[in-house]
């Protein structure tokens, strides 16, 4: 039997997520250990949720911290920018479309569409609530890349609807 | 031969507007005009009268393929690239169809995008 979607999403998210990076920003990332539950900042950071559905029900989040979100906005665009700008929002989405867009294409046997963007500055953000997939009992799954100049997040919560659910 | 063109960037993504146009400007493009969605593109395809455009598939007001839909419907006959995400690859069927003549994948690299344009402007060149 398939493992639970959101564990077989943790590979394509990691090698979406160094893509990226290595591609537009010239950077290496380091997978960290993945973990379950939702990340609870402190500090302030930039959260971009695509929402997903077609097989699979939920939501891709990418969690920045103030200093590693500039410096990934800085070498994805080219300019410094401020921090919850207009600008850093959109490039801060953009590249958790290219993310999300990158992996659901490495994940096999289930068709996902990818929405767009959504971003939240924190701390004050909480992981938004996606229907279905809370229902289905499916919890966060966070994966961690650090890069030189900090530690950022994406966070899973992904679930797949049945043959039975999509007939409905 | 890129850097004489005329080249439209249909994207509602001001950063990869900004991305593609620094990317094109290192390679010597000079004539180049934005637009925000498939809408805003044809109401300055009169007047700018690309060589070639890059457009987005996925825009909220009017996407990629409706927007090659009405510009070849209304005899726009330059090439035309769609950039796309991993996850639209298989949707180039349909857009090719609609009258794309390439597409490109992001992420990409400047290298890339400079193969993508010079290899469609040779199909056309040698299609004519």
């Amino acid at each position: 039997m398939d493992r639970p979607i959101q564990q077989r999403s943790v590979e394509p998210f990691v090698a979406s997520v160094e893509n990226l990076f290595r591609t537009m920003l010239k950077q290496t990332v380091e997978a960290q250990l993945a973990q379950p539950g939702a990340s609870a900042l402190t500090e302030r950071h930039v959260r971009a949720t695509i929402r997903l559905s077609g097989d699979v029900m939920g939501s891709v989040t990418l969690i920045m911290p103030e200093g590693p979100s500039i410096e990934a906005v800085l070498k994805f665009v080219g300019k410094r920018m401020p921090f919850g700008s207009a600008d850093f929002r959109d490039a801060v989405g953009e590249l958790a479309n290219m993310i999300a867009g990158g992996a659901v294409s490495r994940i096999s046997g289930v068709k996902i569409r990818i929405g767009c963007p959504s971003i939240v500055m924190g701390p004050v953000a909480t992981a938004p609530a996606v229907d279905g997939a809370a229902d289905d009992g499916a919890t966060v799954l966070q994966l961690p890349f650090a890069t030189g100049g900090g530690t950022f997040l994406v966070e899973l919560l992904m679930t797949e609807i049945g043959s039975a659910a999509k007939a409905a | 031969m890129i850097q004489n063109l005329r080249i439209m960037l249909i994207d509602d993504s001001k950063t990869m507007r900004n991305i593609q146009r620094t990317m094109l400007a290192q390679m010597g493009v000079e004539q180049m005009e934005e637009a925000s969605d498939g809408q805003d593109a044809l109401s300055k395809l009169g007047a700018f009268l690309p060589d070639l455009v890059l457009c987005d598939w996925n825009m909220p007001t009017c996407d990629g393929l409706e927007f090659v839909k009405q510009a070849r419907a209304r005899g726009f006959t330059a090439p035309i690239i769609m950039v796309t995400t991993e996850s639209e690859k298989t949707k180039v069927v349909t857009a090719i169809r609609a009258g794309v003549n390439n597409y490109v994948v992001k992420p990409f690299t400047q290298e890339v995008l400079s193969a993508r344009i010079t290899e469609t402007l040779a199909k056309r060149a040698a299609a004519a």
